[in-house]
């Protein structure tokens, strides 16, 4: 039996897609942009060039995987679908980061949250870091604009795992809500972080990019690019090769040039062009991962973590207090439980950490996002190139961050009590399996919150080419052009100044729907919206 | 004292011999592989004897079996030869998607700990398949919390790699008593068994 997939239909014969681990000797390419990546802002740049009658080049280092691969294989998803099979890690290993790498990018193996950039992050943006151009007020009609595009809607079905966060939350009075989604016809199966294989999820794979490729732009995918060559005013063509053992050497020329190949995919093909100025060393700095921190339930029942849309319900309670001078603030969601996913963020030793899997179906598991790159002390981290010139991000986990990563365990360990939890356990080496609020607030504090024994993780990579009026602090101005070449554009999670505080993929899409769409300049709109009037 | 693994050239020799060498040892490690394999004299990819691993030598792996049985709980009626054969290979695949150099960390700690003489500076004194769990318990533990954040380092990435690896192994994920996808699903999928127990 076979459900549908664009990319097996007939139409798709039409398509101009090319494998670059096939190619069989160099090649070249001309398009009016080129566009590096396919994710977020990569997909969502493309289908509006594309309808704007741009002839486009989409880039994409990982492969193409389509629903008839996605078999909800934990092994297999995370070995195709991830960047590094999913081992990527800060410098110092402190930080485990989660980052698709396949068509359509994070969108293919993110969790569906669709939040609006949150009005405190974009006024923080506008009084803090003088972006003038991205208010509360001019983005609200792209985002009202890529929820229709992306059906995007609150979810009413909450697993037993959301339901926890919710019950738990009400009992303590805790603000708790359900979660928008992008998804169209979802069949509730919870596997949103292996490949969606029913197309309901509307990542750019099955959304904007085949509406890209019906009207005519070319993608490439296992093509990694090296670096830009420029002539310090302007790219002269992008220099990349195929992912195959023979390398073949692939040469791109294009008007524009687009990076969104993600906040450390971006700023580490900055840092390899040498060519490309950066006189204050602005490209990789500032760069923010959500650091996110994980607690668990034994509850009386199955929970079942690993069915059902895995993300549906948050709590902001602790995330906007004091935004901007004041502790660090987190978001409560919950997380999907798959066996080896879980194996990792559940912690402890020998028999206790078998017991805690073997306990899987009566885990409750809840994460907590802190919001970094508001305060002084959360400068974030930066990208940096290994000898063999891929990009890492050194991020130092400060004492500003261990400090808001307590009080977010203590809280997700109160509000499983409330829910009914017999026993909470915390992403601590050295957890213990607390039985009770006070025994738990007595253990979680006497625990040493240092990097590596907690553990820290992050599905959300943002800055390093941080949009901005000042070039001695930012790479590329509001519209997304680089400082100082001409034909450059950033247009991803790299251009937020800070982190977003909520899980970004819908403030990407909408930012850089906004910035594709001031490239035409024509005051039509080209995202393949349904009634909506072509005049904005 | 904590020393980062930016900061550990320039620290302090004030840990014990054993650890300081191996934490050294990894520090280096952040040169190319090439130059990482020459220190440690035995190229691990050139020397693999097993064909069907890339990374992972025969002497790696009485290491790998002894640090997953005392760090995930597991005995000998886990692993068993099949049971073992598809984790080792697990780990050989993820080692081969990880970044260059986290591989060649933990080539450099598997080569460093094959050889004797490290092993029973290190506190085992057995050899890795007869090893005492105590002594290997005792040894993470003073990786974990000695103070040298190089050398939680290398316990905590070779801990991801052993636990993943593990739970991606049929009969562990059984244990956990997760069922696989919805039947609702199943009949769609290209599926081959291997997420279901």
């Amino acid at each position: 039996m076979k459900l549908p997939d664009p990319y097996k239909d007939e139409a798709a014969k039409s398509w101009n897609i090319y494998d670059a681990s096939r190619f069989t000797e160099d090649r070249y390419f001309e398009a009016d942009v080129v566009i590096v990546g396919t994710g977020s802002g990569g997909g969502t740049a493309a289908e509006v060039l594309s309808r704007a009658g741009k002839k486009v080049i989409l880039v994409e280092e990982g492969s193409l995987k389509t629903s008839t691969d996605f078999n909800l294989n934990e092994k297999e998803a995370y070995s195709t679908l991830y960047q590094d099979g999913m081992t990527r890690l800060s410098l110092d290993g402190g930080i485990s980061i989660l980052q698709g790498r396949t068509v359509g990018g994070g969108t293919v193996v993110n969790w569906t949250s669709s939040f609006r950039t949150p009005e405190p992050t974009l006024n923080h943006w506008n009084s803090r870091l003088r972006i003038k151009d991205h208010t509360v007020e001019s983005m609200r009609p792209w985002f009202e604009m890529l929820e229709k595009r992306l059906e995007i809607a609150t979810w009413t079905s909450p697993n037993t795992n959301n339901q926890t966060l919710l019950k738990g939350a009400e009992k303590l009075g805790i603000r708790a809500d359900l979660i928008p989604r992008n998804v169209k016809g979802c069949w509730n199966l919870g596997y949103c972080g292996l490949g969606c294989p029913t197309n309901a999820k509307q990542s750019m794979l099955v959304s904007t990019i085949p509406s890209a490729l019906k009207s005519g732009a070319t993608l490439i995918h296992n093509l990694q690019v090296n670096h830009l060559r420029s002539n310090g005013h302007s790219v002269e063509s992008v220099e990349a090769y195929g992912r195959s053992e023979r390398r073949p050497q692939v040469r791109i020329k294009a008007k524009i040039v687009i990076l969104s190949a993600g906040a450390i995919g971006t700023p580490g093909i900055l840092l390899r062009s040498t060519s490309i100025p950066n006189p204050y060393g602005t490209a990789g700095r500032r760069t923010f991962l959500h650091p996110t921190l994980f607690t668990f339930g034994r509850m009386p029942d199955e929970v079942n973590g690993f069915h059902g849309a895995p993300q549906s319900a948050y709590s902001d309670h602790y995330q906007w207090q004091d935004v901007a001078d004041g502790p660090i603030g987190f978001k409560i969601e919950a997380t999907p439980m798959h066996p080896a996913f879980a194996s990792v963020i559940i912690r402890g030793f020998g028999l206790e950490h078998r017991q805690r899997l073997n306990d899987l179906k009566y885990t409750a598991g809840f994460l907590a996002l802190l919001r970094d790159g508001f305060h002084p002390d959360s400068p974030g981290g930066r990208v940096q190139l290994r000898p063999d010139g891929s990009p890492v991000v050194d991020y130092p986990i400060n004492g500003y961050l261990l400090e808001g990563a307590k009080r977010a365990v203590l809280k997700m360990a109160e509000i499983l009590f409330a829910a009914g939890a017999k026993s909470v356990h915390v992403g601590h080496f050295q957890t213990g399996d607390y039985s009770s609020w006070s025994e738990a607030q007595k253990g979680i504090n006497q625990l040493a919150f240092e990097p590596l024994i907690l553990r820290v993780g992050s599905a959300h990579v943002m800055g390093g080419s941080a949009m901005g009026p000042d070039p001695r602090d930012s790479v590329v101005d509001e519209t997304g052009r680089h400082h100082h070449i001409d034909n450059l554009y950033v247009m991803d999670g790299s251009l937020f100044p800070t982190s977003v505080g909520a899980n970004p993929q819908l403030s990407i899409f909408a930012l850089t729907a906004k910035l594709s769409h001031q490239i035409i300049g024509d005051g039509k709109i080209y995202l393949d919206l349904p009634n909506v009037s072509t005049n904005h | 004292m904590s020393v980062s693994r930016r900061e550990f050239l320039s620290a302090s020799w004030d840990q014990s011999i054993a650890f300081s060498f191996l934490g050294r040892a990894i520090a280096y490690s952040t040169v190319p592989l090439a130059a990482a394999q020459t220190f440690c004299s035995q190229p691990a990819e050139a020397a693999s004897t097993a064909p069907s691993l890339k990374y992972i030598q025969p002497l790696h792996v009485p290491i790998l079996v002894a640090f997953a049985k005392v760090s995930m709980g597991l005995d000998d009626q886990d692993l068993t030869e099949q049971n073992k054969t598809v984790f080792i290979a697990n780990c050989d695949q993820l080692m081969g998607q990880a970044p260059e150099s986290v591989r060649a960390d933990l080539i450099l700690l598997f080569n460093l700990l094959q050889f004797p003489m490290s092993r029973w500076m290190m506190g085992v004194s057995d050899n890795w398949d007869r090893a005492n769990p105590k002594d290997i318990t005792a040894l993470i533990t003073n990786w974990n919390y000695g103070g040298i954040k190089i050398l939680r380092y290398g316990y905590q990435s070779l801990l991801s790699l052993l636990q993943v690896s593990w739970y991606y192994v049929p009969v562990a994920i059984a244990g956990t008593g997760y069922p696989g996808p919805p039947e609702s699903i199943r009949p769609y999928l290209d599926f081959n068994g291997e997420n279901s127990p």
